[in-house]
């Protein structure tokens, strides 16, 4: 009887060996993952423009690809598909050494569908800011905005699309003056063709670019005058020409230096 | 034939050991026990032959007679000896024998055979010691004796440095894979948990331990005891016993110090510099003495213990470099000044100065050279009597008073903290004032009374306990907190630069605990059956204030923003943030979680040997736990009580879970295969039932919805215009709050519940931890004394706890970069009321498995052990907070939070190598040496490889993504992680996939996700060395010895530096979540997420899993050697 108790007992014990190593351990619970198929979403574009005062060669980067060669100024480049979605970062390298050796860069977010211009503004002399309080956040020279390009709007028949920016960073100061603030400017186009009428964008302040919309505009010849202040009279700080076309969309933006009389308009055409 | 006999009786009698695995015999086991048959010279026996057993040290008697079967037991002896046995029967010689020593909960199997006066047997006197091979042990279990207390290394001078040398011991007191708080730790049978949970054990908080290694006879670590009177874990249960006196005067004075010049300063070839060496000091000193207050009857113990440690709290002081890093603090402008914005100096002088256009000064402490102190004194008194040969009482107190200085929690309790937290870092300097003390207290008297009836036939264990934990908090420094609200200062870079006023949850915090336990074990002893009934009980009363946060927090972007604020507020310096937590309870500002709770547990057991070299035992416990709602503190809330949770759930705050009982029946068994003792088989399988820490059932009253309203004021915004309300400024608008000493000035003078909170809830049905477990052990003896095990330990999870959130809407869609589910915008199923309502439940998932080879040799000059253990631990989530809310968002996963799936335990060290080895030489008459070493190899610990963020779209827990590990570049969009980067995608990917490819665990996981607990740090190896020189003096009848100790900890770093390394992960969030292609919507819809891969902070690629720990401990760093010196004079 001792041994059958005795046999039946190891009977048991190797049963129960065996059937935990089996049954007992498993596996961590996690699912297969389905890894994605689809390419990212490159539907978005951006470009970039050297609005500066005075930073002659200007290398643009997105994400640290260039995109088109170095940027006199004035120049823009064309528009290039974005990588990816998402807080992309706009670099600008001062090719030639305008910059020194601090590279220029930014996040922004570029959404879905959508289409930005990057300006590069101010004058590589704008000075390190030395509030205290702020003592490493802004060390100076030209900074980069990125504005939005809503290219989707729609317009008027027959009308093209308009808008200003201002970039001059010492609009309307006299050169003895010490003042840093520069002064708002206005646009006027008068045409088209030899019609006498206006069409104004006034009191643009400088670097504001919280109107992104373009304004529609008949198309045609146009000269493009710009005044220091908030109407648009008296003498134009500088003067262009524009030829609208219909259901074109152009930035006019006013960069250089009135103190050194380099200030100028120029254009993108975004489309 | 007799030859023959004798020859096996030797063997098996010379088997000892020092370290012995044993089966825990009793409740709390405080005793041994002795048993056997005793047959005449035919082998035929011996009814009513008398044995008298008595324990020579103190002269404690036991005296029985034998059964009608010829057997004997001795159920609750005085563990220690050498016992003197006597056994005579008239017309029979009387046999002696002598007991080396009874050791605890092993019963001593002695079979005494007498030979008829005028025959001899034989004149051997052996010497008998209970033994690792023993009928009585079936369970899976380690014993540790003072001697291994007095010769192994020990660096904390705890206890816990020994419970490591069990072989199934993880990180932390853990065993076996289990949380560590699913212990029961026992002092002489009395549980001495810290059963709130805040620790593992008493003393927790403030690094000390409950009670002095000086004090401790032996400690029993039991994994799987058959015997259903212990109960109360799923983990381990731990009883230390402490030492009594006895007949002869013993006493010994001690003194251990180390400190930062006794370590090393190297880490794998390159020394430390030396603000990562912080100076410290650590004196532990103490004395025992033990003896006689009546010969034979009354007997004392007392130990008296204190430990003090310091170091320095600032290692980044005001104004210094760290290596290429100028400290923010007193960062240097151009013109070499001290820049006013980090000048601290300027901070304090306006504080402390009256006037300054303020009507107020507060003393915010220094800002250096100020040193975070540790202490603690421990005190222990115990008395034995025995009252008569049938009946011994023992009662003993003890006493814990401990504290510890910390720095101040970076937490902003229910609000985020201040970027960069609140600790002393390069960016951050806090004031002195704004560290915490915090204190444990420590009061236990304990009672136990053994008996024995009938001659024998019976016995009975009666214990009576009372347990009293007082935790405070106090200012850092000591004394009581002065109330003033808490300011954090950004510094120029953004990061938090200083603070000052108490740390935000030190004010009024306090836990009382109260534990009453009365224990009943009744013996019956009836031949080949032992019946045992019983009784275990505990009572517990819990008073817990936590009120985060009460005082209120300011935040500022400058130091001139708040001393502007200060003297003349405006829109331009208003504080950037204020929060304040208060009490909407009116009149009470402090409400409290004041509960009462029990657990009932009856059980009844037969021990069973009635078939010859087999001994089997079964039980039945049944734990009642009652929740004693009626005479606790719970608050209705009507509020959530109209609400309806997911699956149409309703929650109510103020009911506890139902009294469940729990049933834990168990079988265990000991088969001696070849019946000489020198092979056995033993295991078993029963249910084993623990309790929660009572933390959990704490966090249930405190977070009721009712207790607390918050103010939250943040910029202008359309939202908080700034007009005024009736009688008070509408907070919500942070120009409205400028600073005011006055804590109570934006609390609101009628004060309401809050419109959202967050509460916890525990199920209805909620059930204690249980568990399944199963152990097979082999035990054989090999020639030259040694002892060689194989142990199988299976557990199974029952009932296993986890959180989840009752108002989480279900994920809505999944993500397109992996597939895992996707929680849309709207993740809250109410939006008022309570917002997050976090349910404790049972699960059914998680089981541990360990496989253990071990080799001893416990006999001689040199003993030694050596094992080898295998473990496999996975569980839903590893269970080691205190609050709901953290060990929710806590937990890293992947599918829905709600549905957590089986991951790797916390406590798991896959492959683990243990082993020690002592020898000792007397010579020369007055001298004797020991060297002994503890080996410990094993796997580093465990992380879990996640994302930074939350690509899931459940943002309230963050860093808890697990990881998907791409198989190439298509599956990933990597973008540049700030401005500053300069890399292009392309190098972006190239350096990740070139971590990935020399990882050891990612390069296996490739489009597969990242497992919870997966990743392992690197192998370890621990060599700890102590000798011991003792020099001896007789002086008249006394013994005098003075012993030097010489300890070294990570010797393997002292012969190498190279050597005894410890890594840490270098980062466990490898990549940061930086958004969606297209943003998150209601229904779930996002293009594929976006993530970066960030530098090393000096712009260089992140090439390596680890980088070497140089984590701290008690002041020492873990990857260099430390040496701890010791003086201690031992009389007797």
């Amino acid at each position: 009887m001792n041994f059958k108790v005795e046999t039946l007992l190891t009977v048991a014990a190797s049963a129960l060996l065996v059937g935990t190593l089996i049954t007992g351990c498993q596996d961590t619970g996690y699912p297969d993952p389905q890894p994605v198929t689809t390419p990212p979403n490159t539907s978005s574009k951006v470009l970039f423009v050297n609005a500066t005062a005075d930073a002659n060669s200007l290398m643009p980067y997105l994400e640290n690809t260039a995109v088109g060669n170095a940027l006199g100024l004035g120049q823009a480049t064309n528009y290039v598909n974005v990588p990816y979605l998402g807080s992309l970062q706009f670099r600008v390298k001062g090719a030639g050494g305008t910059l020194g050796t601090n590279d220029l860069s930014i996040k922004s977010t570029i959404l879905t569908g959508s289409n930005y211009t990057a300006f590069v503004t101010d004058s590589t002399t704008r000075p390190f800011v030395t509030n205290a309080a702020n003592l490493t956040t802004d060390v100076g020279g030209v900074r980069l905005l990125v504005v939005n390009d809503p290219l989707s709007q729609t317009l008027t028949a027959g009308s093209g699309g308009v808008r200003f920016f201002h970039f001059v960073p010492d609009a309307g100061l006299p050169a003895s003056s010490t003042a840093t603030t520069p002064l708002a400017l206005s646009i006027k186009l008068t045409g088209p063709g030899s019609a006498t009428s206006t069409t104004t964008i006034l009191n643009r302040a400088y670097r504001n670019v919280a109107t992104t919309a373009f304004s529609p505009v008949a198309a045609g010849a146009y000269k493009v005058d710009v005044y220091t202040g908030s109407t648009a009279t008296g003498t134009a700080i500088t003067s262009s020409t524009l030829t609208v076309e219909a259901a074109k969309l152009y930035t006019l933006y006013a960069n250089g230096s009135t103190r050194r009389k380099t200030a100028v308009v120029n254009r993108i055409q975004h489309n | 034939m007799f030859k023959k006999l004798l020859r096996f009786r030797a063997a098996f009698m010379l088997l000892g050991s020092m370290l012995l695995a044993v089966l825990g015999y009793g409740q709390g086991v405080t005793t041994s026990s002795i048993n056997g048959v005793v047959t005449d010279d035919k082998g035929q026996p011996l009814p009513g032959a008398t044995i008298v057993a008595v324990h020579e040290p103190s002269g404690t008697r036991y005296g029985i007679t034998t059964n009608a079967a010829g057997r004997y037991t001795f159920p609750a002896v005085r563990i220690g000896g050498p016992y003197n046995i006597t056994v005579s029967f008239v017309g029979y010689q009387d046999e002696k024998r002598q007991l080396l020593s009874a050791d605890l909960g092993v019963p001593v199997s002695l079979n005494i055979q007498l030979a008829e006066v005028g025959k001899q047997l034989s004149e051997v006197v052996v010497t008998a010691r209970g033994s690792i091979i023993d009928s009585d042990r079936s369970g899976a279990s380690t014993n540790f004796k003072k001697e291994s207390f007095e010769r192994l290394p020990t660096l904390n001078r705890s206890f816990q440095d020994f419970s490591v040398l069990t072989p199934q011991a993880g990180p932390g007191f853990s065993f076996g894979g289990r949380s560590n708080l699913y212990n029961n730790f026992s002092i002489d049978g009395a549980t001495s948990n810290n059963v709130f949970g805040l620790s593992a054990l008493p003393g927790g908080q403030s690094n000390a331990q409950p009670v002095s290694v000086d004090a401790i006879q032996e400690i029993s670590v039991q994994l799987s005891p058959y015997d259903v009177s212990q109960g109360a874990f799923t983990g381990a249960g731990v009883n230390a016993v402490t030492r009594s006196g006895t007949n002869r005067l013993q006493g010994s004075a001690y003194y251990y110090t180390k400190n930062d010049a006794l370590a090393g300063k190297k880490i794998a070839g390159t020394e430390l510099p030396e603000l990562q060496r912080p100076s410290f000091t650590y004196a532990n000193y103490g004395a025992r003495l033990g003896g006689a207050i009546i010969k034979n009857k009354l007997f004392f113990f007392g130990n008296f213990e204190r430990e003090e440690a310091t170091s320095p709290a600032v290692l980044y002081p005001y104004g210094q470099k760290t290596g290429t890093t100028v400290n923010q603090p007193g960062s240097v402008l151009a013109n070499g000044n001290v820049n006013p914005e980090t000048d601290l100096e300027r901070l304090r002088t306006f504080l402390i100065t009256p006037g300054n256009g303020k009507s107020w000064t507060y003393d915010p402490g220094s800002y250096n050279n100020f040193n975070v102190p540790q202490q603690s004194t421990k005190f222990l008194a115990k008395i034995d009597w025995n009252i008569n040969d049938n009946n011994k009482l023992t009662i003993r107190y003890n006493q814990l008073n401990a504290f510890r200085d910390v720095n101040p929690s970076g937490s902003g309790g229910f609000a985020s903290g201040p970027t960069g937290g609140r600790a002393n870092s390069v960016n951050t300097l806090p004031f002195s004032n704004s560290y915490y003390r915090i204190l444990n207290n420590l009061y236990s008297v304990f009672g136990e009374l053994n008996s024995s009836f009938g001659n024998g036939k019976f016995a009975n264990n009666l214990q009576l306990g009372y347990n009293s934990f007082r935790d405070t908090r106090q200012q850092g420094g000591g004394g009581a907190v002065t109330p003033f609200p808490t300011v954090d200062i950004l510094g120029p870079n953004g990061q938090n630069l200083t603070s000052f006023g108490p740390d935000p949850f030190t004010v009024n915090n306090r836990l009382d605990q109260d534990v009453i336990q009365v224990n009943d074990k009744f013996d019956a002893f009836l031949g080949a059956h032992t019946f045992t009934l019983g009784t275990a009980n505990e009572f517990y009363k819990f008073y817990n204030v936590f009120t985060q946060v009460v005082y209120g927090t300011y935040q500022y972007n400058s130091i001139s923003d708040f001393i502007n604020n200060a003297t003349a507020p405006s829109a331009a310096n208003a504080p950037t943030r204020f929060y304040q937590q208060y009490s909407a309870l009116a009149g009470n500002p402090a409400p409290a979680a004041d509960f009462k709770a029990s657990q009932l547990g009856f059980y009844v057991q037969d021990n069973y040997t009635g078939v010859k070299n087999l001994r089997v035992t079964a039980g039945l416990r049944v734990d009642l736990p009652i929740y004693n709602e009626a005479a606790s503190g719970l608050f209705r809330n009507a509020a959530v009580e109209a609400q309806t949770f997911a699956n149409g759930e309703k929650l109510y705050v103020d009911k506890l879970p139902v009294t469940t009982p729990l049933y834990s029946p168990r079988i265990g068994f000991n088969w001696d295969v070849l019946g000489n003792k020198s092979l056995q088989v033993r295991g078993g399988a029963g249910v084993f039932t623990g309790r929660v820490p009572f933390v959990w059932i704490s966090n249930q009253l405190s977070n009721n919805g009712v207790f607390f309203n918050t103010i939250t004021s943040g910029p202008t915004t359309a939202s908080n215009p700034v007009s005024l309300t009736t009688g008070q400024p509408n907070p919500l608008n942070n120009v409205n709050t400028p600073f005011n000493p006055d804590v109570n000035a934006y609390v609101p003078k009628t004060t309401s519940a809050a419109s959202t909170y967050a509460i916890n809830v525990t199920a209805p049905n909620f059930k204690f931890p249980q568990v399944f477990r199963t152990n097979i052990g082999i035990d054989k003896t090999l020639p030259g004394g040694f002892v060689a095990t194989g142990e199988l330990i299976y557990t199974k999870d029952i009932n296993a706890v986890y959180i989840r959130d009752a108002n989480l809407a279900a994920p809505v869609g999944t993500l397109a970069g992996d597939g895992r589910p996707l929680y849309g915008t709207n993740t809250l199923i109410n939006t008022t009321g309570a917002t997050q309502a976090l349910v404790q439940d049972n699960t059914d998932k998680g089981y541990a498995f360990s496989l253990t080879g071990q080799i001893q040799k416990t006999s001689g000059r040199l003993n030694g052990s050596l094992a080898y253990t295998f473990t496999d631990s996975k569980d839903l989530n590893s269970q080691s907070g205190s609050t709901a809310g953290g060990l929710f968002t806590g937990n890293p996963y992947v599918t829905d939070i709600n549905s957590p799936v089986l991951g790797y335990a916390s406590n798991w060290f896959p492959h683990r190598v243990v082993g020690y080895v002592s020898y000792r030489l007397d010579y020369a008459k007055f001298f004797a040496t020991t060297f002994s070493l503890i080996y410990e190899g094993r796997n580093g610990g465990n992380f879990s490889y996640t994302y930074g963020g939350a690509p899931n779209g459940y943002t309230g827990a963050s860093n808890t993504n697990l990881l998907y590990v791409p198989r190439n570049q298509s599956e990933i969009l990597l973008t540049t992680t700030n401005a500053t980067d300069t890399r292009t995608t392309q190098q972006i990917w190239d350096q990740l996939n070139a971590y990935i490819e020399q990882d050891s665990y990612l390069k296996n996981r490739r489009g597969k996700y990242a497992e919870r607990g997966a990743a392992l740090t690197p192998w370890v190896d621990f060599l700890n060395l102590r000798v011991l020189q003792d020099f001896k003096v007789r002086t008249g009848n006394s013994n005098n010895s003075v012993q030097v100790s010489l300890e070294m900890f990570n010797l393997l770093n002292f012969l190498n530096s190279d050597w005894g390394v410890v890594k840490s992960a270098a980062r466990t969030s490898l990549l940061g979540f930086s958004g969606y292609e297209t943003p998150n919507t209601a229904t779930g819809t996002t293009g594929r997420p976006i993530y970066t891969f960030a530098t090393n902070a000096d712009g260089s690629p992140l090439t390596s899993s680890y980088v070497n720990s140089q984590g701290v401990f008690n002041g020492v760093t873990t990857s260099r050697w430390q040496l701890q010196l010791g003086l201690r004079y031992i009389f007797n």
